[in-house]
Order: C-alpha cells, then sequence, then structure tokens
C-alpha cells in the first residue's frame, strides 16, 4: 500500500458565509515536490491552513502521515513556510531557529543550528537580526526554520513570491534537494505554472475553491492533447493521400503547404499512427517534430475560463 | 511544557525588547511614586506624627492604603503602555500565525501571553508598592510605633496581583479574538474604575480595611474577572485569531 504523505480528501471550507473550498483532493508523496497551483483567490492559502490546523475544516479529512492534520502529532511531523515569513525582526537567525527548536520540543543544540543554517546558505550570517536580510534570505532562513525540527513534510505557501529571479533559482534548488536527497515530501503552492513546471513532478490545480487538474505533468500533457504535430516529407503528397489523411478526424490535420502537413491530434498517442499512414502510401517523411503544448497555455486557458466574462 | 516555557520567554524578551519602553515606563513609575511617597509623608504623616492623636492602627491603615494604591496604579499603567504595541505587531506581521501552526495550543499562546504581559508590571508595581512603605516607614515612621495591617498587606501583594493576571488574560482573550485596541479599552476602563472605587470605599465610605471586608471586595472582584474568563474562553480556537489576524 502507498503511503501518502499528505493525502486531502474532500475538504470543504466556508468563510464568513462563502464557499471557499468545495471539495477538495489530493494527495502528496514521500520525496516529491508537488506544486499546488491557482491564480489568486483560488483557495490554495485556505487549504494549507487547514494542514497546518490553523481552520478546521466543515466536511472532508486530511491527514499529514497518516495523522490527521487536526492532531499535534501530525504538526510535529510539518515544517512550514506561510505567506508571511512570520520571523521576528528583532532577533537573529540563530535565535529564530532556536525558539522554533524549543517549540517542538527539540534539543536546541548548536549543531543541529549550524547545520540547517549552512543547508540554505545563511551560516555567515547565524547572528544578524532577521529583520536586516532581504527578501530572499528571509525566505531561505524561514525554510531552515521549517526544518530545524527535521519533518517528514514540508508545506510552503508561494516560497519564491515577490523575491528576485536569483533568489528563486536558490529557492527552487533548495526545495528539490530537500524533496530528493532527504526524501521528505514538498508541497508548495504557486500562481506560476512556469515555476512549478520547472520542479514539480505532479500537481494539482485549484480554481475557485476546486481541483480543476491533477496528476503527473507528463500525463497531463498527454490527456490534454500533445499541441502541433508537423510532418515534413520530400516532396508534396497526392492529393488523394491527402483526402485521406485529412478524413481521418483523429489525426486533426489542421493545414499544409509544400511539403509541410500540420497536425493537431487529439491525443499524443496518435502521432505515430499518422507517420505510419503516411508511410503505408508511400510518403517519404523527412523530419516529425512535436510542439509540445506547454503546461502555461493550458494553465492559462484554464484560469481565463474560470473568469466571467 | 518545555514549549509553554520557550513562548512565555519570547513573549518576554518581545516585550523586554521593547526595552525603552518598559524603561521609560519603569522610570516614570519609580518617579510618580517617589513623587507620591515624598508629599504623602510631608503632608500626611509628618503632621501626624507631630499631633501625636494618630493611633498607630490608623498610621498603618493610611500607609497600607497607600502601597496598596501605589501597585494598583503602576501595574494597571503597565498594562495600558505594553500591551498593544507587541500584541499587535505579532497579529500583523504573521508571526503569532506561524506560531499557531506548530504543536502548541491555543491554551498555551494564551497563557503565555498573559503571563508575559503580567510580569514586568506586577514587578514593578509590587517593588514600588513596598518599596513605597518602607520608605515612608523609615523616613517618617520610625520614631513612632505602627501597626501594619495584615488584611491590606494581603490584598496589596496577593489578591491586586491575581486580579491583574486574570486582567491580563482578558484583555488577551479579547485581544487575540477581536481587536488588540478592544483589550486595550478593558485595560484603560479598568484601571481607573478599579482604583477610584476602591480607595473610595475604603475612604469615604468606611469599608473596613483592618479585617476582612475591604479584602473581600477585593477577591470578590477578581473573581468577576475570572468568571468573565471561564465564560469566554471556549471562543478561543486558532481558526479565530488567524481570521482576526487578517481582517
Ligand atoms: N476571512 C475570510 N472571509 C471571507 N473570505 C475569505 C477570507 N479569507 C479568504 N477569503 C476568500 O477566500 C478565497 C481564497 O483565498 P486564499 O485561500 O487566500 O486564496 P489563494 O491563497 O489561493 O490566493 C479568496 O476569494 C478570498 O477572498
Ligand atoms: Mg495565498
Amino acid at each position: 500500500m502507498v503511503e501518502h504523505s499528505i493525502t486531502v480528501d474532500n475538504i470543504e471550507k466556508s468563510l464568513q458565509g462563502r464557499d471557499i473550498l468545495k471539495g477538495v483532493s489530493f494527495s502528496v508523496r514521500q520525496g516529491e515536490v508537488f506544486g499546488f497551483l491557482g491564480p489568486n483567490g483560488a483557495g490554495k492559502t485556505t487549504t494549507i491552513r487547514i494542514l497546518l490546523g490553523l481552520y478546521s475544516p466543515d466536511a472532508g479529512r486530511a491527514s499529514i502521515m497518516g495523522a490527521d492534520v487536526t492532531t499535534d502529532q501530525a504538526r510535529q511531523r510539518v515544517g512550514f513556510v506561510l505567506d508571511d515569513d512570520g520571523l521576528y525582526d528583532g532577533a537573529s537567525a540563530k535565535e529564530n531557529l532556536a525558539y522554533f527548536a524549543r517549540i517542538y520540543q527539540q534539543p536546541v543544540d548548536d549543531e543541529r543550528i549550524t547545520q540547517v543554517l549552512r543547508l540554505v546558505d545563511l551560516e555567515g550570517r547565524a547572528d544578524s537580526k532577521a529583520g536586516t536580510f532581504s527578501r530572499g534570505m528571509r525566505q531561505r532562513l524561514a525554510l531552515a526554520r521549517a526544518l530545524v525540527h527535521d519533518p517528514d513534510v514540508l508545506i510552503l505557501d508561494e516560497p519564491t513570491s515577490g523575491i528576485d529571479p536569483s533568489a528563486q533559482i536558490e529557492i527552487r534548488e533548495l526545495m528539490v534537494d530537500i524533496a530528493h536527497d532527504r526524501n521528505k515530501a514538498v508541497m508548495l503552492s504557486s500562481h506560476n505554472m512556469d515555476e512549478v513546471q520547472k520542479i514539480c513532478a505532479r500537481i494539482a490545480v485549484l480554481d475557485r475553491g476546486e481541483v480543476v487538474l491533477s496528476g503527473s505533468l507528463a500525463e497531463l500533457r498527454e490527456t490534454m492533447g500533445s499541441g502541433m504535430v508537423t510532418v515534413r516529407t520530400s516532396e508534396p503528397i497526392p492529393a488523394d493521400l491527402y483526402e485521406e489523411i485529412k478524413s481521418t478526424a483523429e489525426f486533426g490535420l489542421q493545414d499544409s503547404s509544400e511539403n509541410l502537413l500540420h497536425f493537431s491530434p487529439s491525443s499524443a498517442g496518435t502521432t505515430p499512427d499518422i507517420v505510419a499512414a503516411l508511410a503505408r502510401r508511400g510518403a517519404r517523411i523527412e523530419e516529425v517534430t512535436r510542439n509540445e503544448a506547454s503546461l502555461e497555455e493550458m494553465y492559462t486557458s484554464i484560469v481565463r475560463e474560470g473568469q466571467p466574462a | 511544557m518545555s514549549g509553554l516555557r520557550a513562548i512565555i520567554g519570547a513573549n518576554l524578551r518581545n516585550i523586554l525588547q521593547s526595552g525603552a519602553l518598559v524603561m521609560v515606563f519603569a522610570g516614570i513609575a519609580v518617579i510618580c511614586a517617589a513623587v507620591v511617597a515624598v508629599i504623602a509623608g510631608s503632608f500626611i504623616f509628618s503632621p501626624a506624627v507631630e499631633d501625636g492623636d494618630t493611633t498607630a492602627t490608623e498610621l498603618g491603615n493610611y500607609l497600607g492604603l497607600i502601597s496598596y494604591a501605589t501597585t494598583v496604579i503602576i501595574t494597571g499603567a503597565s498594562f495600558t503602555v505594553l500591551f498593544t504595541v507587541p500584541l499587535l505587531r505579532e497579529k500583523t506581521r504573521g508571526t503569532l500565525e506561524s506560531l499557531l501552526a506548530t504543536p502548541v495550543s491555543v491554551r498555551q499562546v494564551w497563557t503565555a501571553r498573559s503571563v508575559a504581559l503580567f510580569v514586568p508590571g506586577a514587578v514593578i508595581g509590587g517593588v514600588l508598592g513596598l518599596g513605597m512603605m518602607l520608605f515612608l516607614m523609615t523616613a517618617y515612621l520610625s520614631d513612632v510605633d505602627v501597626v501594619v495591617n495584615g488584611y491590606l498587606v494581603v490584598a496589596t501583594f496577593v489578591v491586586v496581583p491575581l486580579i491583574y493576571l486574570a486582567l491580563s488574560a482578558l484583555m488577551h482573550l479579547v485581544g487575540l479574538l477581536g481587536r488588540v485596541t478592544s483589550g486595550n479599552v478593558i485595560a484603560v476602563i479598568f484601571l481607573p474604575g478599579f482604583s477610584s472605587v476602591m480607595l473610595r470605599l475604603a475612604g469615604r465610605a468606611g469599608v473596613d480595611v483592618e479585617s476582612w471586608p475591604f479584602l473581600t471586595i477585593n477577591i470578590a472582584c477578581g473573581l468577576v474577572l475570572f468568571m468573565l474568563i471561564m465564560i469566554f474562553r471556549h471562543k478561543l480556537t486558532k481558526e479565530r485569531i488567524v481570521l482576526s489576524c487578517h481582517s
């Protein structure tokens, strides 16, 4: 049996009479970076608050490492960075970490603290006050704080928002390292498909309180159609072959010019069939190119569809 | 338990980190207490000692009431000064929300904050109340008999601190669930209300300060605060606190 690190099962939540989450389900596995994607106001932060026991769900269940999210047991095994980093400006990097270590009932040993500071590359700033840090450094310190009790699961609410691109890259690399090298489950929320595509293998897309899409990125590309396929032949194909190809709906022939054929097949699995059909009738194929539909486009269309006209 | 201690420690540090604030407050409190002590010494105790017709018990009662008033006013004033800024900061900067996402309970956070507000004020108030008494006794009453009233001493150094601990808890209950300023309003109303009522009772209304009545009224006041806390404490949930942080 695959034990998921985070399981969210049909969570509903309304706040002040508004339905914010309408039956959200997804799961996150150990050792993966999971992208929790959605436009602003989709309900990402609300879901994360439920996972951290800050809100109680109206219906549904959620668990972390098998423990219900309403229990301290679950909270002991999860590290987090919320959208406000929640660092004490007046305290040093080290003091911020020591405080959380104490709260998690960890022995406050310097070695452990130095170790997590080294991981986020802030070793040299251990005694500087958090208030003097740049936003990127603060995010890294918050990440270190989230790791201080060696949790199995990390939940990060838009960890790269509002920081400069090079700092974003550092944070992304850290998240991947933490998931892969330390075999932790990392769930990050984001409104940026591009970012999620860079580091996540699996995602869930949330839109107005509903998961509208979830699964592995590879699978999603498959089911969403594979974008354009272009076939180049050494000479223009005969008219009868052209008609035959055109009449096969699943090939999705869009247009052609000279020796180029542009297809928009109904699924990625269709491409070999197109090639086979052409080859069988003697067409000399020089090149087949596939422009994968970028998930960015897919996401943008989902988000745009969601918007009132 | 070590979690609770960590939060109390952090909250205390947080309040003391408004270091300037605490020092300024303590400084002003000392100056005010000193002025009151000199005035009371010169205009009440010196004449009374010279006249010679004030009894040792009466002198003790005056002494006790002055020290009582000092403790009540200074501790109360510390609440109005030290409550709002640190709590508001924690609610708006997300430090409180992050804390609540750890395995601490709302009760622990509430307790820790209440204790952390209470301690500096109670220490400064208690020390100055006691200091006032000792100063007046050595400076003005060293040559006469004074019977210090045990009931007043208990009221000042046991019951008043308990009242303020309850008040701090009530202020935090309100401040955590709703607006921080609403919590502060409690202190702002309580301090002048409580001190003027008590002193009027002990003075003109003549409630007996030498035996149990005055002490009992103080205890009753503490119980009222305690009951209010008991009635409303079940409202305290992480969800309500987080929602109030973002509204
Ligand atoms: N306290 C609240 N009362 C009512 N609505 C709220 C409250 N907090 C958030 N919302 C609404 O819930 C929706 C989801 O918010 P949120 O979870 O913060 O979204 P995200 O993090 O995806 O941007 C938004 O439309 C927001 O306006
Ligand atoms: Mg959000």
